[in-house]
């Protein structure tokens, strides 16, 4: 494993990490919550209670986990020093026989049955970036013209390079959904602006979809 | 409130034969058991896909398509558990343990019947349970007032915390983040918006069936493909065999405490089939006299989480539907289409929706019988269904969790919304933070803040949420909740100062 995939390891043991973007994010929050002219504090059950409760509920929770992640890091730290290379465990816990779930069910529970397996991270990028650029098409081209590309897109991630099964593909996924969510579900999907639009007004008529 | 059980359950199932909502049921269990079946497509995420289709649908239908997905999706995932050894969903993990090993021994048509009529009875009994359970807890929920709801709420978040025992600090955190945005736009008191940030988008809250596409459908497809779950399945021979009568009956007491820890497990808030299935592997493990063996293809090995995985959905149905609590992620895309249809689970619907409910629970005995069947033909065709481009899957997933995610208010903010929660959903699951929490914190967040609110303002102290003595007992039952979870970490605490203590006496 290389050097930043130990870094990626480190991150993923979210001892450190994960407690200090809580409470950053936490602390952002109550910041503005607390500043926010519209809010006002002194009126009784006042509309920042709640929030102000959960955000402040957030930060504590994250700093003790801050503290046992730190505390962890440094036990790790001082054991290997030690050359001692007992695997490490979380101190909060601990198997107990006479527990009804033990620590190795708790953990199959906790990863939700996640088979563990590497990550393509270039992947990762590649799908957050298609997936948020469809998002953003949708409003500006329109559902229809944005809905091909995307299948395009994916079909094209996952490897299949025949232009025919990526036109045939994202033409006919598009035409299903847009008979299932327009004609039979009288469904209004964003058609774009300017002479997207007038291009999606035309496509429907064309296709009797109004 | 009359408790007419039979009669109703009768006038439900009279309402669950006709054509359509027949229809509409036998295709969601399809679907269900289709879409569990395949690796990378949990059930969760295809009750997520379904709630654009339930606009179109009247809640009767709409419930009766999600309850087959339901009992479908979480029977299906053992098909490639056993099969392919890679879970079709997350409740399936234990079938590979004994399932798959049994497919290496040229068992797995004995796999496939025992996992097809186990999760079936499991599922039956869970769903009678519910039947005869549910409408007197309905009653007696009846009595609650504000505090007491508030008190059921906070009993609910409270064991979907503790039940992540040594992961508790990150499902309380997935949790907080989930109040959070549940706190999002206009107050309940005074209408002042809150966190919004100026964007009038937001006035109106993060919707949680936005949220919910955007985790379990988004979040999914993206977490599929930065993994590779390829496998070679072309020439998989997928024959079932049932177990005869004799077979079945020898694995009697595995079944029975199965479904008892099912049941029992499905009632609490956040544990969910995996909890079910997995205790009851332990359980088994220990009671069974071939519990050395578990491991290698031992069938109590595979029926105990088959049966234990089933008979949490009746039992998970029920704090949902009398409380208005849904405890698991299935339970809250239930929730939400109840909600979006304009009905509100709790109570008073087993009083106005009477015909409603009773439809549900004779959908799901129907659909635990339907499972028998579409598991006989799904696992022999399995190899076929294998052959579905992943491609074309996963961007028609993404297709329609936009169109999901617009049609909740014909908003294309709500689209950036789905996104961003795929986004957050895929690395809280990469980072190994439960996401759970955050859907039932941003779901039962504003409940739980009204209740609250209407508390304080018509008792006007806090203190009425201990001095009551039903809020006083939930309280209390959540409290020992906690320290249950917390216990292992308090006896570890108090047994390294004591050790050290020692240590420095010797010194």
């Amino acid at each position: 494993m290389n050097e930043r995939s130990g870094i990626w390891a480190e991150l993923r043991n979210q001892r450190l990490s994960i407690p200090l973007v809580s409470i950053v994010i936490g602390s952002f929050l109550l910041f503005t919550l607390l500043t926010d002219p519209v809010i006002d504090f002194s009126k009784p059950l006042s509309p920042g209670l709640w929030p102000r409760a959960m955000i402040v509920g957030l930060l504590m929770v994250s700093a003790v986990m801050l503290f046992w992640g730190a505390h962890d890091t440094w036990q790790e730290r001082r054991e290997r020093k030690q050359s001692d290379d007992r695997p490490s465990r979380d101190p909060a816990v601990e198997d107990d026989d006479s527990s009804i779930i033990t620590q190795e069910q708790a953990d199959i529970i906790a990863s939700g049955g996640a088979v563990d397996v590497e990550h393509d991270n270039r992947k990762m990028v590649i799908g957050i970036l298609g997936i948020f650029g469809y998002g953003v098409a949708v409003g500006y081209i329109g559902f229809t013209l944005a809905t091909m590309a995307i299948i395009a897109y994916w079909l094209l991630i996952w490897g299949v390079r025949s232009p025919l099964r990526i036109v045939l593909t994202s033409g006919i996924g598009t035409g299903s959904i847009l008979f299932i969510f327009v004609k039979v579900g009288y469904l209004a999907l964003p058609k774009g602006v300017g002479p997207f639009h007038e291009f999606t007004i035309w496509l429907f008529r064309t296709l009797h979809l109004f | 409130m009359q408790l007419d059980i039979l009669p109703n359950l009768f006038a439900g199932a009279l309402n669950l034969f006709q054509i359509w909502n027949f229809t509409l049921l036998v295709l969601g269990t399809l679907i269900g058991v289709i879409a569990g079946a395949l690796p990378g497509i949990a059930f969760v995420n295809a009750m997520a896909l379904a709630l654009p289709f339930a606009y179109f649908m009247s809640p009767v239908e709409a419930m009766l398509f999600l309850t087959g997905i339901y009992v479908g999706g979480i029977f299906g995932g053992s098909i490639s558990s056993i099969l392919l050894n890679i879970p079709g969903s997350p409740g399936s993990l234990p079938a590979t343990w004994d399932g798959y090993p049994m497919t290496k021994k040229g068992k797995s048509a004995k796999a496939l019947g025992i996992a097809i009529t186990c999760s079936a009875i499991g599922g039956m009994f869970s769903a009678i349970l519910m039947i005869f359970f549910a409408p007197p807890f309905a009653n007696f929920a009846l009595t609650f007032d504000q505090p007491e709801f508030f008190a059921a709420t906070f009993l609910g978040l409270v064991t979907v915390v503790a039940i992540a025992k040594g992961h508790m600090l990150p499902a309380l955190v997935s949790l907080f983040a989930g109040l959070i945005f549940g706190s999002v736009g206009f107050d309940f008191f005074y209408g002042a918006p809150r966190l919004t940030y100026g964007w009038d988008a937001l006035d109106g809250g993060v919707h949680f069936v936005v949220a919910l596409i955007g985790m379990f459908a988004i979040g999914e497809v993206l977490f599929t493909l930065t993994q590779d779950l390829t496998s070679d399945h072309r020439k998989l021979e997928s024959h079932t065999k049932l177990p005869s009568l004799r077979e079945l009956w020898a694995l009697k007491g595995t079944i029975a405490r199965a479904s008892g820890i099912g049941c029992m497990i499905g009632v609490i808030p956040g544990a969910g089939g995996i909890v079910g299935a997995v205790m009851a592997y332990g359980v088994e493990k220990q009671v069974s006299k071939r519990g050395d063996e578990f491991g290698t293809g031992v069938e109590e090995g595979l029926a105990a989480p088959e049966t234990a995985k089933n008979a949490t959905t009746g039992a998970a149905t029920i704090p949902m539907l009398t409380l208005g609590i849904p405890g698991s992620a299935a339970t809250a895309i239930m929730m939400a289409a109840l909600m979006m249809k304009g009905v509100n689970p709790g109570p008073i619907l087993f009083i106005q929706g009477k015909e409603l409910v009773y439809t549900i629970f004779a959908g799901y005995l129907v659909a635990n019988v339907l499972i028998i069947v579409f598991g006989l033909i799904i696992a022999r065709g399995f190899s076929y269904i294998m052959r579905v481009p992943p491609s074309i899957l996963y961007a028609m997933i993404i297709v329609l969790s936009i169109i999901g995610a617009f049609a909740v208010r014909n908003n294309v903010f709500d689209i950036y919304i789905a996104l961003g929660f795929g986004v957050l959903s895929y690395f809280m699951k990469r980072f190994n933070i439960p996401t759970t929490p955050l859907v039932l914190g941003l779901i039962l967040g504003p409940l739980m803040e009204r209740f609250y609110l209407t508390s304080l303002a018509s008792y006007e102290t806090p203190a009425v949420f201990l001095l009551r003595p039903k809020t006083a007992v939930i309280m209390g039952i959540a409290l020992l909740f906690l320290f249950w979870s917390l216990w292992p970490s308090i006896k570890e605490l108090i047994r390294d100062v004591s050790e050290k203590l020692k240590n420095r006496s010797r010194t």
